[in-house]
This record gives structure tokens, sequence and C-alpha cells, in this order.
């Protein structure tokens, strides 16, 4: 079946899970994704959160994992400074790059929904962290979240939206610039 | 040597370019956000050129190269435009609004080595 015949909150789900696993390996994280799971992160610590709104639906994106899972995703070039869970500052540090990783899937997300016509405005990215992080079922109709393994540790994907019913996603648009593209003027 | 500011709200990207550049022979002075950038050119930093990110609170990256083509004594500063988004018309005003370039996060330091060498031969 093509994407093109899926009814939106399925593709959606397809895109986020596509893209989640992409911003991952450009990190050299390989993610696994985790059909069945419990209803709450087992072990979530940090979490990384952007809103986003536009005509046709508005909500919240959220990533959520563990210090380790975080630390290890940072960027090749810094990756090898070291972070420890009882250092305060370095939970700081940490929570910096949940807060920009959540920002850089969104814009994935953003950047591929341009192709459907539907253009997002988002919020800046924000973080928080703690012991065994519970998050309430989300009250819109896209309420399952995606969740995906690397090694021993968990990640929680939420896109947490209420999404307009006349929203169908039909490629139309102008494609984005893509990660990693240079273009100079 | 060679002045980049490079301005974005993450610390971590701000880390990751500085690690790009610094190896290149380049000096990096940083800023947060877009009012902190222009605070600083206005003060006198020298910068040949700015590197700039779009989504940021205070002032974002369009609206600080707006504000900064604006200000007779720093009009004339490069920037590069290095964001997560990719919309078509996003790109089309950092064009306009005379951006010498624009590159999606996540970067390959390589290449954004290779552009920053260009745009300040």
């Amino acid at each position: 079946m093509s994407d093109a015949g899926l009814p939106p909150v399925q593709l959606l789900d397809k895109l986020i899970a596509e893209q989640t696993i992409a911003q991952f390996a450009a990190s050299d994280i390989e993610l696994t994704p985790l059909e069945q799971h419990g209803p709450q992160p087992s072990q979530a610590e940090l979490a990384g959160m952007v809103g986003f709104t536009s005509e046709s639906m508005r909500g919240t994106v959220m990533i959520a994992s563990t210090f380790s899972l975080f630390a290890r995703s940072r960027p090749a070039a810094i990756r090898d400074q070291p972070v420890s869970a009882y250092v305060a500052r370095d939970w700081l540090y940490l929570r910096d790059w949940a807060s920009e990783l959540t920002n850089q899937l969104v814009g994935r997300i953003k950047n591929r929904l341009v192709t459907f016509g539907v253009s997002l405005r988002v919020s800046t990215p924000t973080a928080l962290s703690g012991s065994a992080l519970a998050f309430a079922t989300p009250t819109s109709k896209r309420t399952r979240p995606l969740v995906f393994t690397s090694e021993r540790d968990e990640l929680w994907v939420f896109f947490d939206a209420i999404i307009e019913p006349e929203l169908e996603l039909v490629p139309q648009g102008e494609a984005a610039a893509e990660e990693g593209e240079l273009i100079l003027f | 040597m060679t002045k980049i500011l490079i301005v974005d709200d993450s610390i971590t990207v701000r880390q990751q370019v500085i690690a790009a550049l610094k190896p290149a022979g380049f000096e990096l002075a940083e800023a947060g956000d877009g009012e902190e950038a222009l605070t600083q050119l206005l003060s006198g930093l020298a910068a040949r050129l700015v590197i700039c990110d779009v989504n940021m609170p205070k002032l974002n990256g369009l609206e600080m190269l707006e504000r900064l083509r604006s200000e007779a004594s720093i009009a004339a500063t490069p920037v590069l435009m290095l964001t997560t988004e990719g919309q078509p018309e996003y790109i089309a005003r950092a064009k306009a609004l005379g951006a010498k370039g624009w590159m999606v996060k996540p970067f390959k330091p390589d290449l954004l080595v290779a552009a920053v060498k260009k745009l300040t031969a």
C-alpha cells in the first residue's frame, strides 16, 4: 500500500517513526521499534518538548528517555566529553541537548509535511528531567506513543495533537530542503 | 585569525560548531539568541561571518537578519543560516534579506567548514 492511501493519523505515525529512526541514526544510534510495551516509560529521566500549530493540527511533540540514551545521542564531535548522572550541571547540559534533539526531530517532521501542504509553526524547545517520569494519556485522537529501544534504553515519542477532521495528507507542495543540505546564495 | 559569531540557543549546537571550526583555524564568539548577537556586533565584535539559527527566543534568526541589515555599521556582515527549518518560503525570505546561505541541521562538520571557508575567503 502506498503512503498516499493511508489515513492521516497512520501516515503521521509512519512519518514520525521514520524520522525518529533517521534522527537518531544521524547520531550513530540504531533504534528498533518496540510493539509490546507498558502504558508508561519504565525509565524516563529526560524529556524534550516542542509545541506546534497549523491550520489543520496543533499540539506537542515530546521525546522521553534515559540520561544514557541522550548522552549517547550527542553529535559525534562532542560525544566523548564525559557526563555523569551524579553531576547536576550534566543534567542541565543534557536537557539542552534533549531540547535541541526534539527541535531537530520536529524540523524533520515539519519539512516532510511541507510536501503535503501543511505548514507548522513551532515553539522554541524546552526540556524537563526527573526520575521515572510518567505522562498522562493524550486527550487527542492521536493517542498511541511510538516506542523504540536502543541497547537497554527505551525511547518514547509522543505526538499529542488535535487534528482537524478535514485534514488530508495529499502530496501537493514544493519539497523542503533536506537535513544536511547546504544552499549557497 | 578570522572571527565567526555562532548564534544558537542550544549550547550543544554551539559546542558542535566550535568543534568543527576551531581546528580549521577560526576564532569563535557565541551568542544565545538574536538580541545578544546584535548587541555583540553593535558593540564592535568584528565578525567576518555570522552563523545563525532561526528558531530562538527573544529575537529569532530571520528577525535578527532583518535588524542587522537595518543597522548601517553592521549591515554588510555576511550571514549563514544553520537551522532545522527547510521550508522554501523561509529560505526565500533569508535570501531576500541578504543571507549568504542556508544549511539544514543536523549538519556535516566537513561541509560546514567548507562553506565557512568559502564565505570568508
